[in-house]
């Protein structure tokens, strides 16, 4: 039994721990988002399906969600839902789309803007959150905008009347030369390589070039943990805290539109193993008892 | 009710059929851990037939619903999340009670003579379990899914002259279609069930015919008593069965667990990417399989072309079925091998899980490295076994098992 | 092996033990299975209530609604036919209504209505759930009513049974009630929201 037992523990350590070593690759910024429980998550989440239904629905339905569902479990009354939040459905009971023709809106927008019912279950809410906070001023681009969490996003910035906008700093910008520079430089000396060029001296150049990349990756790291990674240049509606707090709750929002039963599967959880406990013990009980026969 | 019995044995060997396989089938009575996950098979396979006929009576099996029907039973289904949750870790947990089912097997020699064909029936499970896992990861029609398919079906295009053909006939379009997901579809819930069952009872028809081996790989039919009963065998009934039920208990407790506060598993029971429509235009940034067929998947890539991919991939199943023909040593069980079996057991089960560590992880140079390494080895464990399992010295077995 | 000794009383009732407890736990896991036979999200949506406009409805004809996936008959009475309602009782299986899952409790007995007027009633014959046909009082010899072309079962204008039908309860009344003295809504009782 007791090697049993022994066995049992390492392969549930093990589980677990290779359960939690897929975690997401490094993201720039790479904020951990604060969690919340009962009432404040309650309200957090009602906030986010706000944000939501003002800024984000106008282009991406949660089509597989129902509003009365909703309503039921971040605890929205009905007629407030329907008066207030529901712009394009009619009744309670209908799914959360918002009748935009695929057709039309692939001509508007090159590809039409994606159903978000389980972005969050695809993406995960530690990436969503700093995506929300990842969009900064990039002229280069044909909306004006870029993202640092998803390089040269298709979709506008359509929260910048609450966030204002804001620029990589000048910090980032420098190191980020730095490492164009030192890319180039292995570029070249890749180049003059394959045309038969001193490798001893070029293969020092690639080595120091690469170490320094590595060197300025982790500044810039550092920099995003400082939250010096961007500066605001034009001033939105909430302050930078408030901002972050709202993005929380549009990410609580999701993260419960991404699986509605999440909350509820987890309580009914510990009534379950609490059951099957109790019937192994029984079990258990009755093998020792028939066992004794056994010599 | 002796009447009744009496009525009923008359027309169907109700009884002889209960004293046969349960009441008065003997079991060698030194049975540990690892014998418990054959009857968890069983287990899984009940919760994979009935959630599994509970998911159809609302899934679409058509390009355009599939991916909304599964959604639809996660919410608008009472209890359909609960539904999908069991037969989605189940298909997980069926793999991980299959693995676990056949090591027991490798270390204790249950696929020695006479139990040959016991062995071969739980390889052909194992290979329909794989399809079944195979079509069914198909089914919910997310971007995994769909890629993961067109990966595997491409495969058969490795075939010299025909390959293309073939698999433009397995998909019955040009890429993965609503064609393919329909007859996935069929195979899936008709014709791999029904397979299935029936090997499941031919695995125990034929193991209740040459009787259980077990830890000590002794013969217990050797030394009977007066009756002719096994002196070191036990009435499956009820020795067994009321030991398999804290055995059942103890795992819906780890099943239940994952069920309710984990399902995802970090990502390797439902993978992130298949919470996003199939699209045929976008493949995922990194596909792998489910962690099931990842070691297989290792192998297939491990070799650097692709007709000896595939090649590699379908050998190291097929020669797992001809194992009660290599291993020659003089012993069966693990506990009276020489320690050279023990260093490449251990050896082959580290090489089995790097390789599936790798399967999962995008290709770079030395992991092309250690898993052609790890292949190689996989093979040579087998193909040089009728060698190797005769070197060595064995323990000497004893007259009756230890207990 | 040996049974010496074995304390059979106890045997028995852990044997009970592990089975009762493993038999609330089989009615647990039963639950999923059988609830989700349930209507869905998706079909109680489609089974919302459905409001209508009673200015569609001329004097002496029936306009068909569906609720629930069912037909429900709206029908404008007039003063005679209200009247002659309560003339042919003897004819009737139940002519008081007196089978109180056919109706809600606040329409009238007879007219089986809220308003005398309106009647409202769900078109699926209670003998196999065929549907109904509406026949005027001029079109037949038996004053009028709905008959089930399936098995001929015939009911009187306010949905009632007569003798001699297959069918033995009489049509059954939606809950419904009244927005506007012109507009009913159907499959929301009386006072509920």
């Amino acid at each position: 039994m007791k090697k049993l037992i022994k066995i049992a523990s390492v392969a549930l350590i093990s589980v677990s721990f290779w359960a939690s070593a897929n975690s997401g690759e490094a993201l720039l910024p790479n904020d951990e988002m604060p969690s919340y429980s009962d009432d404040k998550l309650v309200e957090s989440m009602q906030n986010g399906m706000q944000i939501y239904m003002n800024n984000c629905m106008g282009c991406h339905s949660l089509k597989f969600q129902r509003y009365n569902r909703s309503a039921k479990d971040l605890r929205i009354p009905e007629d407030l839902m329907i008066n207030n939040l529901m712009f394009t459905a009619e009744k309670i009971g209908d799914p959360m789309d918002n009748n935009m023709p695929t057709a039309m809106a692939e001509k508007w927008f090159g590809t039409a803007p994606p159903d978000l019912s389980l972005v969050a279950r695809a993406r995960g809410t530690h990436w969503l959150y700093n995506y929300f906070r990842a969009f900064y001023l990039d002229d280069s681009r044909p909306l004006g905008v870029n993202n640092s969490v998803f390089n040269n996003v298709g979709m506008p910035h359509a929260l910048t009347q609450l966030q204002g906008l804001q620029d990589k700093s000048d910090k980032v910008k420098g190191i980020e030369n730095d490492i164009d520079y030192a890319k180039g430089d292995i570029a070249t000396a890749r180049e003059e390589l394959k045309r038969g060029g001193k490798g001893r001296e070029l293969n020092k150049i690639i080595d120091e070039s690469e170490h320094l990349i590595h060197e300025k990756e982790n500044e810039l790291v550092k920099l995003s943990q400082n939250g010096e990674y961007f500066t605001l240049i034009k001033e939105g509606e909430l302050s930078a805290e408030e901002f972050d707090s709202a993005m929380v709750d549009l990410v609580n929002f999701l993260d419960y539109i991404g699986e509605p039963i999440k909350r509820d599967r987890k309580s009914m959880g510990i009534f379950v193993l609490l059951f099957i406990l109790f019937f192994t013990a029984v079990a258990y009980m009755l093998k020792k008892e028939y066992w004794k026969d056994v010599h | 009710m002796s009447q009744f019995m009496q009525w009923i044995d008359a027309r169907f060997p109700a009884t002889k059929v209960w004293n046969e396989h349960l009441a008065q089938y003997y079991a060698p009575k030194n049975f540990n851990f690892w014998y418990f996950f054959g009857s968890l098979a069983m287990l899984v396979l009940v919760n994979q037939i009935l959630t599994g006929i509970w998911l159809t009576m609302n899934y679409t099996p058509t390009g355009e619903g599939a991916y909304a029907s599964v959604e639809f039973i996660m919410r608008d289904v009472e209890w359909g999340w609960l539904l999908r949750y069991m037969h989605g870790v189940g298909a997980s947990a069926f793999f991980v009670v299959v693995y676990l089912h056949m090591f027991r097997g490798l270390i204790y020699g249950s696929f020695r003579k006479p139990r040959e064909l016991v062995w071969i029936f739980g390889m052909i499970i194992f290979v329909i379990l794989m399809a079944e896992g195979f079509m069914g990861y198909l089914l919910p029609w997310g971007n995994m899914s769909y890629w993961g398919a067109q990966v595997i079906i491409n495969l058969f295009s490795a075939i010299p002259e025909y390959g293309d053909d073939i698999a433009v006939w397995i998909r019955g379009d040009f890429i993965i279609s609503g064609a393919t997901l329909n007859r996935f579809f069929a195979l899936h819930v008709v014709a791999l069930p029904m397979a299935l069952l029936l090997m499941v009872f031919l695995h125990i028809v034929a193991l209740h015919q040459v009787g259980s081996n077990n830890p000590d790989g002794i013969d217990i039919k050797k030394n009977k008593d007066e009756n002719g009963i096994p002196l070191d065998g036990i009435p499956f009934h009820p020795y067994y069965t009321v030991k398999d039920i804290v055995g059942v208990g103890v795992f819906l407790f780890i099943f239940c667990w994952i069920i309710f506060f984990n399902p995802e598993m970090g990502g390797y029971f439902f993978e992130p990417p298949n919470f996003t429509p199939a699209d045929p235009l976008k493949t995922p940034a990194h596909i792998a399989p489910v962690w099931y067929f990842t070691p297989y998947y290792s192998i297939l890539k491990a070799v650097p072309n692709q007709g000896g991919g595939v090649i590699a991939m379908a050998g190291s199943l097929v020669i797992m079925f001809f194992l009660p023909w290599l291993d020659r040593s003089p012993v069966l069980s693990i506990r009276y091998k020489s320690p050279i079996f023990k260093v490449a057991i251990t050896l082959f089960v580290v090489c089995f899980f790097i390789l599936g560590y790798l399967g999962m992880k995008a290709p770079t140079e030395m992991r092309a490295i250690v898993a052609r390494v790890c292949t190689i080895y996989y093979f040579a464990f087998f193909l040089l076994m009728p060698w190797w399992s005769q070197w060595g010295t064995t323990k000497p077995v004893p007259e009756r098992v230890t207990h | 092996m040996s049974n010496d000794g074995v304390d059979l009383e106890k045997r028995r009732f852990l044997t009970l033990a592990t089975a009762g407890v493993g038999a609330v736990g089989a009615g647990f896991i039963a639950v999923p299975f059988i609830k989700s036979w349930n209507p869905s999200e998706k079909a109680k949506a489609g089974g919302a209530p459905v409001e209508f406009n009673l200015d569609k409805v001329e004097v002496g004809q029936m306009v068909k609604v569906k609720w629930r996936g069912k037909p429900v008959f709206v029908v404008r009475r007039d003063d005679n036919t209200v009247e002659a309602l309560s003339d042919h009782d003897a004819e009737l299986k139940d002519a008081q209504s007196t089978n109180e899952a056919q109706q809600p409790s606040y329409v009238d007995k007879v007219t089986r209505s809220i308003r005398p007027d309106i009647a409202v009633i769900v078109g699926i014959c209670t003998h196999l759930g065929c549907v109904p046909q509406h026949k005027k009082e001029t079109e037949v010899s038996w004053g009028g009513g709905f008959f089930c072309p399936c098995h001929g079962s015939r009911f009187d204008l306010s949905g009632r049974v007569f003798n001699g039908s297959p069918a033995s309860k009489n049509l059954e009344i939606p809950p419904y009630h009244y927005l506007a003295d012109n507009e009913i809504i159907i499959g929301e009782d009386q006072g509920e929201a």
